[in-house]
């Protein structure tokens, strides 16, 4: 056997090797795709629905209304507003800390 | 030979790049729409808020100028600016969806003629803003696949109307007659 003869022969199973591996790649991706992302997306999503939320409701993102009763963290009382008058666990401007 | 097998590589390569750039490129275009308009909104519930807290002739007429403010500024000849990014979303006590102008919350809910609470009123607009973070793929969460529900609040207070005014005053003559009644506090009568 030669020597071209026996190198096209080496590569003979190249193409499925490489069709294996596609399919791989791709069956990855497809399970990212369906399994993984909405994890990831709705992560991502959280903050809207709930600290956005509040922020544009009251002024921050950790504050409770009246309206609120029945959300984590919120006894649907007032609760960590920044305003004027303090009390409770209500805060100044800018001060609220680690509450 | 092996030539002609990549010849299509370059263009799907392509195809794949502009994807992915205009998916990132139109959700930062949709979320800033997004948070403009709903900017916008609360700036409207303010100005809708202002309208209610001047004086008029009665407490409706006070409403109605609240509600007009709104509907020039978001419903201009019956329609909506922006129905696309953000609608009325709700019950409400006004023509317009999601629009509740009179007394908060907190003055419902307690007691409405209290001295400490009775002043706040205004304006709670509550609509639905559309939120697909990613534009070609759905949110998990079916309640942001409807939209991400928001509230633009703003309590000014209200001044009395005329009528309101009268009507205290009639009761306060009505007091002395009959001293275990309603007590007068300076309210802007």
């Amino acid at each position: 056997m030669d020597l071209k003869k026996r190198s096209k022969k080496n590569q003979n199973a190249q193409a499925l090797v490489e069709y294996v591996i596609l399919i791989a790649v791709l069956a990855s991706i497809l399970w990212l795709g369906f399994n993984r992302f909405p994890v990831v997306l709705a992560k991502l999503e959280a903050p809207l629905k709930n600290q956005f939320r509040r922020t544009y409701k009251y002024g921050d993102p950790a504050a409770c209304g009246y309206d609120d009763e029945g959300i984590p963290d919120c006894g649907g009382s007032p609760e960590r507003h920044p305003r004027v008058g303090t009390g409770g666990n209500n805060f100044r401007l800018f001060g609220r800390g680690g509450t | 030979m092996k030539k002609n097998k990549t010849k299509g590589q370059a263009l799907i390569e392509m195809l794949i790049t502009l994807f992915a750039f205009f998916t990132i490129t139109f959700m930062v275009v949709q979320l800033g729409f997004g948070f403009g308009v709903i900017n916008y909104i609360h700036y409207v519930t303010y100005i809708s808020s202002r309208a209610y807290y001047a004086a008029r002739g009665t407490e409706p007429e006070q409403r109605d100028a609240a509600v007009r403010v709104v509907q020039k500024m978001l419903l201009p000849g019956g329609k909506e600016i922006f129905k696309g990014i953000a609608k009325g979303e709700g019950t409400s006590n006004t023509d317009v969806t999601g629009l509740f102008v009179g007394p908060s919350s907190r003055v419902l809910l307690g007691n409405p003629k209290s001295r400490d609470v009775a002043w706040e009123q205004g304006v709670r607009f509550k609509f639905k803003m559309k939120v697909n973070a990613v534009p070609v793929y759905k949110s998990a969460d079916p309640a942001l696949r409807a939209g991400l529900v928001l509230e633009s609040e703003s309590w000014l207070g209200k001044e009395p109307s005329s009528e309101e005014c009268v009507n205290q005053l009639t009761s306060s003559v009505r007091t002395r007659v009959h001293p275990q009644g309603e007590i007068l506090f300076d309210n802007g009568c």
